[in-house]
């Protein structure tokens, strides 16, 4: 079984396989070679795993985010937190963190936020004499915020994995996500003083109150989907569905930016990345099945319970390991292979499983970004034209503001269970 | 020959996912009536949440055949990439002859779950929908990949085709 479970999925990973390949093929042979099961629970636990209404808010948020992220809302959002700002030192990559930080409450999608945010705030950077290591750096850095900020994808499909709240684990990434935004805010402040760049205008009244007027519309996203989950007038899908339906009547009516045809190519766009996740959710339902009834996570606790591994030696292990699967596997498909095994541990150590979400999110953000492999480089490098080098050499000091965001996190349960007491509980 | 049968299936992928599009967009409004009914009229569609499920299914499990045949699946390809082309041409083909084989496997034994609840005649709890057509996706889906395999072997054999890892750098660099 070993062979099966171990052995296939690993030798198929590093091939290269489609994820969704790996697992299935690896079922596929302990069913057929090692177990004396009916075949028919394969087709039961591939329906099952996507049989979830839960699952249905991955489309939804995908799709709204995709449509706001269409039109003009980057530059609108950017122009309320710029004359937010001021005379601020760095006033304008504390704007790209604070538009990422709000579109990553609208998106959801890491790569999205690069994209977007890049390409109004890289030629603004530059222009204003930043440094373009450290704009490029800051721009890959700031995207990964999107997948610790609610709504996450990420987020809803380890609340699959886990069996976790949605709602719950929404309310646990807001402090997370905004400790990450203020540490790399006090970072571009920091620098661009010691560096002499990046002042920024004064602060003007009515320039701030045109703005916000301007920004409303899109600010108006976040605050259905956070606004009505924690005021209880929506589950987490039903949220999404209505903020699709808001951001089909703004970007069509109000901004008058998307035609009827470019709508229905944003949800032709959906079903295309809603198909790349759903069905590595599915085969990955099945392949936990099989690791449950083959008792390997049981098998797993018995061993660390063996060694005496405690709450703080298993979460360093943990974010080494997350670390290490981050920098080459993409986050989805890192908390569909690893949650299943997981889990049961995290449990027998007696650790929240909304706070471990969490630090899970975090890990696999830093996976987004990190040097050599993170997607969002890739994005960076293909949208903004910055080649590699660039971005390599401003990453670095980004990197270590999120490592020491994840031990503060890791080891403070309560920056991540604080959101859960004060929104949920 | 084969070059036409790749337009005529891209062109059929292109309006696959079209419909799909505006499934995606009927189970969101549905979603958004039944809000709307709950708090402003005091009445809810019943099965809607069934139907926004099969709607999903679809797309996940045809999406997924979609997604195939634009070579666009999640994958760690960062070691294959970086070895040789003959050794990716090798991995290409093994990875073609495990996906025929255990895609036709799920094919199978997902036609003949099918089989049965259609004896059966089972439907859902609220709308009464035949279960047989929510899971029949995976058969459908599962089958679409069986071919889509297929005819990306003949295109490799005639000369024609791309390595999986090939595609995958070009999704990487566009």
């Amino acid at each position: 079984m070993s062979f099966a479970l171990g052995f296939v999925p690993i030798a198929l990973l590093l091939l290269g396989f489609p994820i969704f390949l790996v697992l299935l093929t690896a079922v596929t042979v302990a069913l057929v070679f090692y177990m004396n099961v009916p075949l028919a629970a394969l087709h039961q636990n591939l329906f099952g795993s996507v049989n979830a209404y839960a699952l249905l808010a991955i489309p939804y948020f995908i799709y709204a985010g995709e449509l706001m992220g269409r039109g003009s809302v980057a530059q609108r959002l950017v122009d309320f937190v710029q004359s937010g700002v001021g005379s601020l030192r760095g006033s304008l990559g504390i704007t790209t963190v604070g538009t990422a930080t709000i579109f990553g409450a609208i998106s959801g999608v890491s790569a999205a936020a690069v994209a977007t945010i890049g390409r109004v705030m890289y030629p603004s950077m530059t222009k204003a004499g930043y440094p373009k290591p450290f704009a490029a750096g800051l721009i890959t850095a700031v995207g990964a915020i999107d997948i610790i900020i609610p709504p996450s994808i990420p987020m809803i499909v380890y609340g699959a994995a886990a069996q976790e709240s949605v709602p719950r684990l929404y309310a646990a990434g807001i402090l997370p996500g905004l400790l990450i935004a203020g540490l790399l805010a006090g970072y571009v402040m920091w620098r661009a003083r010691r560096e002499n760049f990046g002042a920024g205008e004064p602060f003007d009244r009515s320039h701030f109150f045109r703005a916000t007027v301007r920004g409303l519309w899109a600010l108006g996203a976040p605050v259905i989907i956070l606004g009505g989950i924690y005021g209880g007038v929506f589950s987490p899908t039903e949220a999404a569905a209505v903020a699709c339906i808001y951001a089909i009547l703004v970007t069509r009516l109000v901004f008058r930016e998307l035609s009827f045809a470019e709508i229905i190519e944003a949800a032709a766009a959906t079903t295309r990345f809603t198909a790349q996740i759903l069905i590595i959710v599915s085969c990955a339902g099945v392949f936990s099945w099989l690791l449950t009834v083959n008792q390997v996570p049981a098998a797993l606790v018995s061993f660390l319970q063996s060694l005496g591994v405690g709450q703080w030696t298993f979460l360093l292990a943990v974010n080494v390991l997350l670390l290490a699967v981050g920098c080459f596997l993409d986050p989805l498909s890192a908390i569909l292979l690893l949650t299943p095994l997981l889990i049961p541990v995290v449990k027998a150590l007696g650790i929240d499983t909304v706070h471990f979400g969490i630090v899970v999110m975090v890990n696999l953000a830093i996976g987004l970004f990190h040097p050599p492999f993170g997607i969002n480089i890739f994005v960076a490098q293909s949208v903004l034209g910055i080649d590699l080098k660039t971005i390599y050499r401003g990453i670095l000091p980004f990197v270590m503001l999120y490592l020491i965001a994840l031990v503060l996190i890791t080891y403070v349960p309560a920056i991540s269970l604080v959101g859960v007491w004060v929104l949920i509980n | 020959m084969l070059r036409s049968i790749d337009k005529h299936v891209d062109a059929l992928a292109t309006w696959i996912e079209r419909v799909l599009a505006v499934a995606l967009l009927v189970g969101i409004s549905l979603n958004v009536i039944n809000v709307i009914g709950r708090y402003l009229a005091g009445f809810a569609l019943n099965g809607v949440d069934e139907i926004e499920i099969y709607i999903l299914i679809w797309i996940a499990f045809l999406g997924a055949a979609l997604v195939t045949w634009r070579g666009g699946h999640l994958r760690m390809d960062v070691l294959i990439l970086a070895c040789p082309s003959s050794v990716r041409w090798l991995v290409g083909w093994f990875e073609m002859a495990v996906m025929l084989v255990v895609s036709a496997f799920v094919a199978w034994q997902s036609f003949k779950y099918v089989e049965r609840i259609y004896a059966l005649g089972a439907v859902s709890d609220i709308a009464h929908i035949p279960t047989w057509i929510p899971h029949s996706a995976i058969a459908v889906s599962f089958a679409a990949i069986v071919l889509i395999v297929l005819l990306r072997g003949l295109q490799r054999i005639a000369g024609s085709g791309q390595e999986p890892a090939d595609k995958a750098t070009e999704r990487a660099g566009s």
